[in-house]
């Protein structure tokens, strides 16, 4: 289309050309089957649900763990255990928050403007969770192997491995500034 | 209509049968009550199919400008599907159907938390494979998408409904804002897209 020729009406035939071209059979399911389905909405927040209750198991499961491992020097048992369990439930809240929040957003009866501002919103909160709770579980980790076994090497290597995390993080810190802008 | 009001036996009869009574009443009562569970059910889903073959293109239209892969595309279709089904029981025409479509079907678009497409534009090639027109008719739609794709979310929804011959009420109502605040938001869009055009007859 030629812009300097650009005009409405112009536009609106490609448009509805668009409509046309793309109008598939939608094969419009069994709404018994629609009942079951779900939305990529209801599937994250499932996600999110699924990943606080095993925060929550895990907080209390594994704690005891720290007491009994034998690799374990005597002085970092308590430490490791409450730093884990900690962890683990602030994990939880933050997905816990992430699942109601999210269940909020009705896209049957709000407006668009509502919609669109509260789902930008808990994608910034989702990326903020991945870019502060990876580099914390790392921290961890890392106390976990300086507990567990003080080979130099062992420690290097989770320090190069960061190193390479945070490369990686670079990509989540540009979306969170997309999402921003 | 079926009363729901129980009415007793009289107590002059033996228990027996006041129990039989009430047994068959209730009897009754849950075969009607399916029966009209039934037929309400079936209208629902044949206005849902009737509404779909209607406005299958709008909606494929709104699916396509909101994705950049043709996974994307399909994954939002399905999720405006099944909105629009649930949201059927409470669609009682207060706004046009189209309106609503176009409510439900943009906020299906908006509310995927999704990780962003990394490569755009590879594979947009792989979402144009899908329009199936001849050549001059797919240059002019791909361009147009491409141009859509420039504008955000909210602007992208302001001007699908403007294309679409919606009126500003409308798309007022169906936005949450203003006659003026969309006059001067459609003035804007414009003015991008009109710069977006200019580019890519650059490149």
């Amino acid at each position: 289309m030629n812009s300097q020729n650009f005009d409405v009406e112009q536009m609106r035939k490609v448009w509805l050309e668009m409509g046309k071209v793309l109008g598939m059979e939608m094969h419009p399911k069994d709404p018994d089957n629609l009942n079951k389905m779900r939305t990529s909405l209801d599937r994250i927040r499932d996600r999110y649900r699924l990943g606080c209750d095993w925060s929550i198991v895990g907080a209390i499961v594994f704690a005891a763990f720290f007491f009994f491992m034998p690799s374990l020097k005597d002085e970092y048992r308590i430490p490791l255990a409450i730093t884990y369990v900690m962890v683990m439930l602030a994990n939880a809240y933050a997905l816990y928050w992430l699942w109601r929040g999210t269940g909020k957003i009705n896209p049957l009866t709000m407006s668009i403007t509502r919609v669109s501002s509260m789902a930008k919103y808990y994608k910034k909160c989702h990326l903020l969770y991945i870019m502060i709770g990876f580099p914390v579980a790392a921290l961890w980790i890392v106390f976990f192997m300086y507990a567990t076994d003080r080979s130099e090497s062992i420690i290097i290597g989770s320090i190069m491995g960061g190193i390479f995390g945070l490369y990686g993080l670079r990509q989540y810190l540009n979306d969170y500034r997309n999402l921003s802008e | 209509m079926v009363s729901t009001a129980l009415t007793y036996p009289p107590a002059t009869l033996p228990l027996k049968l006041r129990m039989r009574f009430l047994w068959n009443r209730m009897l009754r009562f849950a075969a009607l009550s399916k029966d009209e569970e039934a037929t309400s059910s079936y209208a629902l889903e044949h206005e849902f199919k009737e509404l779909i073959d209607i406005e299958n293109a709008t909606i494929s239209r709104i699916c396509f400008s909101y994705s950049n892969t043709v996974d994307e595309f399909e994954d939002l279709r399905q999720d405006a599907i099944i909105n629009i089904w649930r949201g059927m029981s409470g669609f009682r025409g207060e706004s046009s159907s189209k309106t609503w479509i176009y409510r439900v079907t943009v906020n299906s678009c908006l509310s995927t938390i999704r990780k962003q497409s990394r490569h755009k534009h590879e594979s947009l090639d792989g979402l144009y494979e899908l329009i199936d027109s001849d050549d001059s008719d797919k240059e002019a739609i791909e361009e147009l998408h491409r141009v859509i794709n420039t504008l955000d979310p909210e602007e992208k929804a302001i001007i699908m409904m403007w294309l679409d011959e919606l009126s500003y009420d409308e798309i007022g109502t169906a936005m949450g804002l203003n006659r003026n605040t969309i006059a001067t938001r459609i003035r804007r869009i414009k003015e991008k897209i009109t710069k977006a055009y200019k580019k890519e007859e650059i490149i």
